[in-house]
């Protein structure tokens, strides 16, 4: 295991960087979408009730 | 059907990270503990167990990009939009963990990180297709011409998916060939084993990252939908501009 220890270490470092990244990434676009929605609706509603 | 349908996604997206959870270290488990050391190689073939099965699933996800973009140009439906962009999004990444995890097992083994043989290359070019895919979403704004562009590409992109999976016999290449239509595979029992516990975690990590991807989809088009409407509406005088994003 010592010799190519740090090969194996990385490569699986880095599989789980991605989908770890990934997963995060996925989160934040719905956080940001369902915000922007919330406020298109209130405007939405403000402007119909004006 | 709605609420069903909502309920159904609502329990497959609590369900689906789940079940990879475990699988994943079920597989991990297996790859370290459980299969046979390879005697020329070393420890560090167990790259293998995570590296091959990502291959694997990442062709099945360009194919369902494929499917979802001959059935968008057929139907229009947007939702076939959804899943050929979702796919393509997770075929990405599951590609990207090949291209980085074969050079670190290509280091210790063939002397180098990265050679121009066959099987690399073309892995390396299926990857810039998709990455055209998703590029080409972004050249126009009109979602409808995004959508029709990708599907152009995501037909046409599948092409190298078999140029990828059949170079190793037809330019003679020196990547192992680890799966074969006809002859067997030369794995050791255990070996085969853990590989396709491999594949099968894989393939209930893309299940997992797709109920979670497609709907982000669907909500981006109702926000497009919302901003048009909002932008729609008649001002009053002396109003700002309503902001919109």
């Amino acid at each position: 295991v010592a010799e190519h220890f740090p090969y194996l270490f990385w490569a699986y470092n880095i599989i789980w960087f991605l989908i770890a990244g990934y997963v995060m990434t996925l989160g934040m676009r719905q956080r940001s979408i369902r915000r922007r929605i919330e406020r298109i609706e209130q405007t939405l509603g403000k402007e119909e009730r004006a | 059907v709605k609420n069903a349908r909502k309920t159904w996604l609502g329990a497959a997206q609590i369900a689906l990270p789940l079940m990879t959870l475990a699988l994943v270290i079920y597989t991990l488990h297996g790859a370290f503990f459980f299969a046979a050391r390879e005697k020329v190689m070393g420890d560090v073939q167990r790259i293998f167990y995570f590296h091959a099965p990502a291959g694997i699933v990442c062709f099945l996800a360009f194919f369902v990009t494929f499917i979802a973009s001959i059935a968008y140009l057929a139907t229009r439906n947007t939702f076939w939009d959804h899943v050929g962009h979702a796919s393509t999004e997770v075929g990405l990444l599951l590609c990207s963990i090949v291209l980085l995890t074969g050079p670190l097992w290509a280091r210790p083994v063939w002397g180098t990180y990265w050679t121009w043989e066959a099987r690399l290359t073309t892995t390396m070019i299926l990857w810039l297709i998709y990455m055209g895919y998703l590029l080409v979403r972004r050249y126009t704004d009109n979602p409808e011409q995004q959508a029709r562009f990708a599907a152009v590409m995501g037909i046409i992109g599948f092409l190298d998916v078999p140029i990828v999976y059949w170079s190793v016999s037809w330019w003679r290449g020196h990547h192992p060939l680890v799966l074969k239509i006809s002859g067997g595979g030369g794995l050791e029992p255990s070996m085969r084993t853990v590989f396709m516990r491999g594949i099968v975690t894989y393939l209930v990590m893309y299940a997992c990252l797709m109920v979670l991807r497609v709907p982000l989809g669907r909500a981006e088009e109702e926000l497009r939908w919302l901003a048009e409407r909002a932008a729609a509406l008649p001002r009053r005088q002396g109003d700002r501009p309503a902001r919109i994003s």
